[in-house]
């Protein structure tokens, strides 16, 4: 989870991702931290995240891109 | 039939007896047959195209969705190995790519062919002539589907989610045609997504008093937009920008913000009456507008102007170009040699480019579009690139950023950005947009306000002044939308001032409403597209 932490300081440093459970819904983080999200978490983690993984879901909270991460990882 | 002729309000009523009397089960088909007649109207001729695209997604869905299906039943075999189930996934995700490349490459093509010809008829016909052959092809033997960009866009739509297994896919061709062709969003959208619209559509359908009022309401207040605002307002910018126009200085001034309230009351007034009259079949159809005019940068004012369109450009080009090889091997050579922040901004800088360009394309083919196109790409670019500079920049001049006033200021920053947009498109040619740019920035007359000069461009003194009544109207009622709701607020009145109000607003509507031979009323903006 730190490393998965340190990947979104990366992509934008200004966001409290631990303040909410619907980062997308609620509009903390848009389209444009989402690519840097992904390219990091790509990097990282050395996965591959495909469009069907690009859904607000995936991204509105530190937790559900934790188990997005971990199963694309299996 | 547009929206706001006779002939659609008896459609309308005869469409919701009609779906009242039947029992409930058949009521969808009630709207898909009313769906048909009404694109029939249209012209009969154009139903093979919104047939075709939808059969078309219709076939390529479940083609993919009973792939998904096999590669399910395989996935649960037992003695499967991670490598075997990946090759399992692979195979199943390349059968369906060629279906949904299939479907559509053909359905773009069509798209394309149709925006495009009617711009490219000129220079094939020089070409001709050039080559010794006679050029005599003609734009107005084009056929421009009715909602072609909608109903493609919003099919693609599902097509692709699908593929990328975020939707179920239909079985029944029917419920997708209803889907596709349903009334009410098939002029000007919104452009919905098939895992909302075709679930409301696949409703209860009962009959509630309540929700038939608040729909005719939201219809009146849309037809007063359009009637009494947007075509007043266009009466005036027409004759500014048209050719040969005396316009100058403060008078460009004027027809730049009143252009961003006509084509923002054309809009949303059409969006009212598209939601209004899908309300009263009971059906919910998405928010187009969310007070955009609220928005403190224009990142936000294109999440919230015309959302579903800017929504299908995010998930179906933005997203797929950023996470393309293309655009992660620029980010992987362009991290060897240059600092961090600058990648960044290359990656960024390409998505968006593509995506503003593609949108400036889906609004018009002209050059002025791309130049739109480009506009936005730029203003969007510098917003995500130096939107912490700014910010920096104001905290060390012990700027207040969450005062009042700064946010005003960032609300009326945002609307001079949409105006320049405008301003790129509306009067035609860039050469005029550069003109009318120059005269009011260098020629200073404020002397047209009282010389009676301001009344020489299509609306005279009494009808000038009931427009800027209008539009004090419209920004009032738009403020107490934010709110709540203006229904709700009225539904709470006495009996009298409740009818007073829906009185007011017809009376306005009939009175008040540009009407008269020659000037065609009924032409929204965005039906263009």
């Amino acid at each position: 989870m730190e490393e998965l932490l340190e990947a979104l300081k990366r992509a934008n440093g200004k966001i409290d991702y631990l303040s909410s459970n619907k980062l997308v819904t609620d509009k903390i983080i848009d389209s444009i931290d989402i690519t840097s999200i992904l390219a990091e978490l790509e990097e990282t983690f050395d996965i591959e995240i495909s469009m069907e993984y690009i859904v607000p879901e995936n991204f509105d909270s530190v937790e559900a891109m934790w188990e997005m991460v971990q199963e694309l990882k299996d | 039939m547009t929206f706001i002729e006779m002939q659609f309000f008896v459609f309308l009523f005869a469409a919701a007896v009609i779906f009242y009397i039947c029992p409930v089960k058949h009521r969808w088909k009630v709207l898909l047959g009313a769906s048909i007649v009404f694109y029939a109207i249209a012209g009969i001729k154009y139903l093979p195209f919104i047939l075709f695209t939808s059969f078309t997604v219709f076939l390529a869905g479940r083609k993919m969705g009973h792939i998904y299906e096999e590669m399910e039943q395989h996935l649960l075999e037992e003695n499967l190995d991670r490598k075997a189930k990946k090759e399992i996934k692979e195979q199943a995700k390349n059968r369906c790519k060629k279906a949904m490349l299939a479907a559509l490459l053909c359905n773009l093509l069509i798209l394309i062919i149709v925006k495009f010809t009617k711009f490219a008829v000129n220079p094939i016909n020089d070409l001709l002539t050039a080559l010794g052959q006679e050029g005599n092809f003609s734009a107005a033997y084009i056929i421009v589907p009715l909602g072609i960009s909608y109903y493609t866009f919003s099919c693609l739509s599902y097509l692709l989610d699908v593929y990328w297994k975020r939707e179920e896919y239909e079985n029944n061709y029917a419920r997708f045609l209803l889907y596709a062709i349903y009334f009410p969003h098939i002029l000007q959208g919104p452009i919905e997504r098939y895992g909302r619209l075709g679930k409301r559509l696949k409703g209860e359908f009962l009959f509630d008093y309540d929700r038939v009022c608040a729909g005719l309401q939201l219809m009146v207040w849309g037809i007063f937009k359009k009637l009494v605002i947007a075509d007043r307002i266009n009466l005036f910018t027409t004759a500014v920008y048209e050719k040969g126009s005396q316009a100058e200085g403060l008078i460009y001034v004027f027809a730049f913000f009143l252009d961003v309230v006509y084509i923002y009351a054309d809009f949303s007034g059409c969006m009212d009456i598209a939601r209004g009259a899908s309300q009263i079949f009971g059906v919910e159809l998405d928010l187009n507008f969310n007070h955009p005019f609220a928005s403190k940068s224009v990142t936000e004012f294109w999440r919230r102007w015309h959302m579903s369109l800017g929504s299908w450009f995010k998930d179906y080009v933005y997203y797929p170009i950023s996470t393309s090889k293309f655009v992660k091997n620029v980010a992987k050579s362009c991290k060897k040699h240059l600092p961090d922040a600058v990648t960044r901004s290359i990656v960024t800088a390409i998505p968006v480019t593509v995506t503003w360009v593609a949108t400036g394309l889906w609004h018009g083919t002209g050059v002025t579009y791309l130049a739109w196109g480009l506009y936005y790409a730029f203003m969007i670019f510098m917003s995500v690139s130096f939107g912490d500079l700014f910010h920096n920049l104001a905290l060390k001049l012990k700027i207040n950023t969450q005062c009042w006033s700064y946010k005003v200021f960032q609300m009326v920053r945002t609307t001079c950005i949409f105006a320049g947009g405008r301003l790129l498109t509306r009067p035609g040619t860039l050469g005029l947009s550069w003109h009318a740019l120059k005269s009011a920035l260098l020629q200073f007359n404020p002397w047209v306000l009282t010389d009676g000069t301001l009344y020489e461009f299509g609306l005279s003194r009494s009808n000038f002044n009931l427009m800027l009544v209008t539009v004090v109207l419209f920004g009032g009622i738009s403020i107490l939308q934010q709110k709540g709701s203006v229904r709700d607020m009225i539904a709470k009145q006495n009996l009298a001032v409740r009818w007073g109000i829906y009185f007011a607003a017809i009376f306005s509507i009939l009175i008040f409403g540009i009407y008269g031979s020659g000037y065609d009323a009924s032409s929204f903006v965005y039906m263009a597209y």
